[in-house]
């Protein structure tokens, strides 16, 4: 089910909204807030709820054990080990085994071995890479005892199967909005609803009014990149970062939005990154929540910058090279990984330097920089890599793309938004009037354009 | 405010570089027409379009018409119907008679030709031949004995699947599909709706934004200036020569399971658009593979006894000498034969029918 379907918009969220403010108390708002989160995900495929039911009960048992007494610390390892083992179990053999068996073959048949590979085809359960961060990160803060865990079974599992974030994030860590869950039989029906909505709508049109519009120009046109010249590459790749960037703010901010109706405060995830002056900074504003989780449950227990230069950079390279895996089972996103981490490496290693710069020529320098990664990540394999970067720095000529001027509009558009506007958490959600109609003109405009046009998932739902 | 919204956006849509629109007749309700009621329904599209077209977003090449649907109780295809029919017509979207109305329709004009008996069965494209669905029909419009008219088009190759049952539709099918027209009942005359589907085709003009089915259509010009549109699967058929042997064998095994029920297959092959009007293009790719296609497989199947009528060469000579008035057997804008195309194949398949019907 997409936010940006009907029948999420007119059915779903009504139904879903309506009941959870007709219950009373605290536990039956968590078994609803469960129901509705299974409900959701079912839309995609139900048996997998079965998948994420397990994975819930893993770590709400591991929470369960942490909160007795008396355990030593050997002990507590092994309760942490357990599920975080099973965790990444999970997530490896779907989302990874595959990519595993296929490299594995490429490296022998490259050494002179070649073996007959069967892929397994396995589904990549939607959303597992954003719910097994979860319940890691809540087994791991439990044992840390930066949380207390709840021992309340529908609570965990309103947590992991919280609707608003459960298939493509913002990976929201339980402490983050444990005391709104906590509150959530007394909040009261209507306080924030307008806070919501205001974030809904903006979302909505991030993703359906750019974003989607960007897609349906460049999608056939990176699908024939071979026939793209330098300006096309460009125009292009461009269009790509802006679709990119709306797709999944858009997407986060229509999950903030719904966190809101429901009494969460769901945390920022974009902080209008491509207003970065660095590659350190674009870390800070692109997918925060991801850029945190890979600090504190990666980054910093790899030693962080604790251990020397050497080891700083070795852990930069290696958070980032995970980071870029995390995104997809495919070499592309290594890659991609590799290139921040390096970026990151030497934005940490000449940064006295790089702070004298003038500063609109940071802004530019990363922009660009960022530009060119996203090419590894759009690419579906590194001929389309190659061949998109040889395009956009060897002048050559070609057809136009169909569309062109509406495309390059639409990335005038992102672009006074993207680099300049305000980011919805800058804003004051108590509109006024005008505003208001404004945001409803917006929205029946983009229920328009849903009703009928091409369906589009978002984009980070890959992953 | 929002009807304000919703008429604005009525009104700019119609400034925006595209024709009118509506839309196609069949298509919008075709999974509310096809299932099993307790009334015949007769549906009406006052200004239906070509399918190329359509997809295409073509509206140079629109041709419009009225198109009346009417379908039975059982959910196919037949205005009501007096006797219990001798004939049993199974075949794709042209003997159902897409784009047509239903006096035009192939079963209609063989009907006009030979008298009430021919029953048509025709649903969607399926390329699995299989029996069931057919001894269903006979049983469900009380024929015991009788023939089987299979109408099978050029483009594409069919095989058996004896244990396949098919687009019969469960019990399941049919609460799925009277949801969905239950749902559809509501939507489509919403004025969001509407205005959405009008809106979002205009903006995928090939100027605003791509269109993303033109790779369905491909433009071509015939010999005498005109310009007609074709499904590109069409062409791409007649590019390359395909072996029918393999439609061969799985309507011989048709046959002999339907002899087992007491019934008679007898096969007419219909071809594609492209298949007719290509010598008559101005441009041709290189041996008429479509023509030698059909040639071939009405070969094989005269070699297996199955009665086999080659619809290519009446419809060919029948476009050659329209032509030059300036009329098409098939539309411009749609992959389908129109009322000429059919009128012209039922004349000739009408007595060829009557002769394997008498005794």
């Amino acid at each position: 089910m997409l936010f940006n379907s009907e029948i999420f918009l007119f059915l779903f969220l009504p139904i879903a909204y309506l009941v959870f403010w007709l219950l009373r108390n605290k536990r039956q708002r968590y078994i609803w807030l469960t129901v509705t989160g299974y409900v959701f995900y079912a839309g995609w495929n139900w048996k997998f709820c079965f998948l994420m039911l397990f994975s819930t009960l893993v770590s709400y048992s591991a929470g369960v054990l942490f909160l007795r007494p008396g355990w030593s610390e050997k002990q507590r390892k092994y309760i942490l080990t357990i599920p975080v083992t099973v965790d990444l179990l999970l997530l490896g053999f779907f989302k990874y085994a595959d990519f595993t068996v296929s490299s594995a073959a490429s490296v022998l048949s490259f050494f002179g071995h070649p073996v007959p590979v069967r892929h397994l085809n396995i589904i990549l359960p939607i959303g597992i890479s954003f719910y097994t961060f979860h319940t890691i990160s809540y087994v791991v803060d439990s044992y840390r005892r930066v949380i207390k865990p709840t021992s309340d079974f529908w609570e965990f599992a309103s947590y992991v199967s919280l609707f608003s974030q459960l298939v493509a994030g913002p990976i929201v860590r339980f402490r983050q909005i444990e005391g709104d869950l906590e509150n959530v039989g007394t909040s009261k029906r209507g306080a924030l609803d307008h806070i919501g909505w205001s974030y809904f709508i903006i979302g909505m049109c991030q993703k359906v009014l750019v974003a989607d519009l960007i897609a349906v120009i460049i999608d056939p046109a990176l699908a024939n990149y071979r026939q793209l010249g330098t300006l096309t590459a460009w125009a292009c790749m461009l269009g790509y970062t802006y679709q990119l960037y709306f797709d999944f703010a858009g997407y986060s901010n229509m999950a903030v939005g719904l966190g809101y109706m429901f009494g969460i405060h769901i945390p920022q995830n974009f902080n209008t990154p491509y207003k970065s002056d660095g590659i350190a900074d674009f870390w800070r504003r692109w997918h925060m929540s991801l850029s945190s989780c890979l600090r504190d449950y990666l980054y910093i227990p790899l030693g962080g910058s604790r251990g020397g230069t050497a080891l700083l950079y070795r852990n930069l390279m290696l958070t980032m090279l995970i980071g870029g895996l995390w995104h997809g089972a495919s070499w592309v996103f290594v890659i991609w990984g590799a290139y921040h981490g390096i970026l990151l490496c030497l934005n940490r290693f000449f940064s006295e330097q790089w702070e004298t710069i003038w500063r609109p020529a940071r802004l530019t320098i990363t922009f660009i920089l960022v530009v060119i990664g996203w090419v590894f990540f759009r690419s579906t394999d590194f001929t389309m890599a190659s061949y998109l970067l040889a395009k956009m720095f060897h002048f050559t000529h070609s057809v136009s793309i169909t569309s062109l001027p509406t495309l390059v509009a639409l990335i005038l558009v992102a672009f006074a938004f993207g680099n300049f506007g305000k980011n919805t958490f800058e804003m004051n959600h108590n509109w006024r009037l005008a505003m208001r109609c404004v945001l409803l003109g917006a929205f029946v405009v983009c229920v328009v354009r849903i009703v009928t046009g091409p369906s589009t998932p978002f984009l980070y739902f890959q992953f | 405010m929002v009807l304000g919204i919703l008429f604005v956006l009525r009104v700019g849509a119609t400034f925006l570089p595209c024709e009118s629109w509506s839309p196609s007749g069949f298509l919008c309700v075709a999974h509310q027409l096809l299932l099993p009621r307790n009334q015949p329904l007769t549906h009406i599209a006052r200004s239906a379009f070509g399918e190329a077209a359509r997809l295409g977003n073509r509206f140079d090449f629109l041709t419009f018409r009225s198109e009346k649907f009417t379908v039975d109780t059982h959910g196919y295809r037949n205005p009501p119907f007096a006797v219990i029919p001798k004939v049993i017509l199974i075949g794709s979207s042209f003997s159902l008679g897409m784009s047509l109305n239903d006096e035009d329709t192939f079963s209609a004009q063989l009907n006009q030709r030979l008298g009430p008996v021919v029953y048509n069965a025709s649903v969607w494209i399926d390329p699995t031949l299989t029996s069931s669905r057919i001894k269903q029909v006979s049983a469900m419009v009380g024929m015991n004995k009788g023939w089987v008219l299979l109408e099978l088009i050029n483009r594409i190759p069919y095989s058996y699947e004896p244990s396949t049952p098919l687009p019969m539709p469960t019990k399941r099918d049919e609460l799925r599909g009277a949801l969905q027209a239950a749902v559809s009942s509501v939507h489509h005359p919403l004025a969001v709706v509407r205005i959405s589907s009008l809106l979002n085709m205009r903006l995928h003009n090939d100027v605003l934004f791509p269109n993303m089915y033109k790779h369905f259509e491909v433009e071509e010009q015939l010999k005498t200036g005109r310009h007609v549109l074709f499904f590109g699967e069409d062409e791409e058929f007649s590019k390359e020569y395909r072996n029918p042997a393999g439609t061969a064998a799985a309507v011989a095994q048709l046959r002999d399971d339907l002899n087992r029920a007491g019934l008679k297959l007898a096969v007419v092959l219909v071809p594609t658009g492209y298949s007719v009007y290509y010598p008559l293009l101005q441009q041709t790719t290189g041996p008429d593979f479509g023509k030698q296609y059909m040639a071939d497989l009405s070969s094989l199947l005269a070699e297996k006894e199955v009665p086999v009528f080659n619809c290519l060469p009446v419809l060919r000579e029948a476009a050659a000498n329209q032509l030059g008035a300036g009329r098409l057997v098939y539309w411009p804008d749609d992959p389908h034969w129109n009322p000429l195309g059919v009128a012209t194949a039922a004349r000739s398949v009408a007595p060829w029918l009557h002769s394997l019907m008498s005794p």
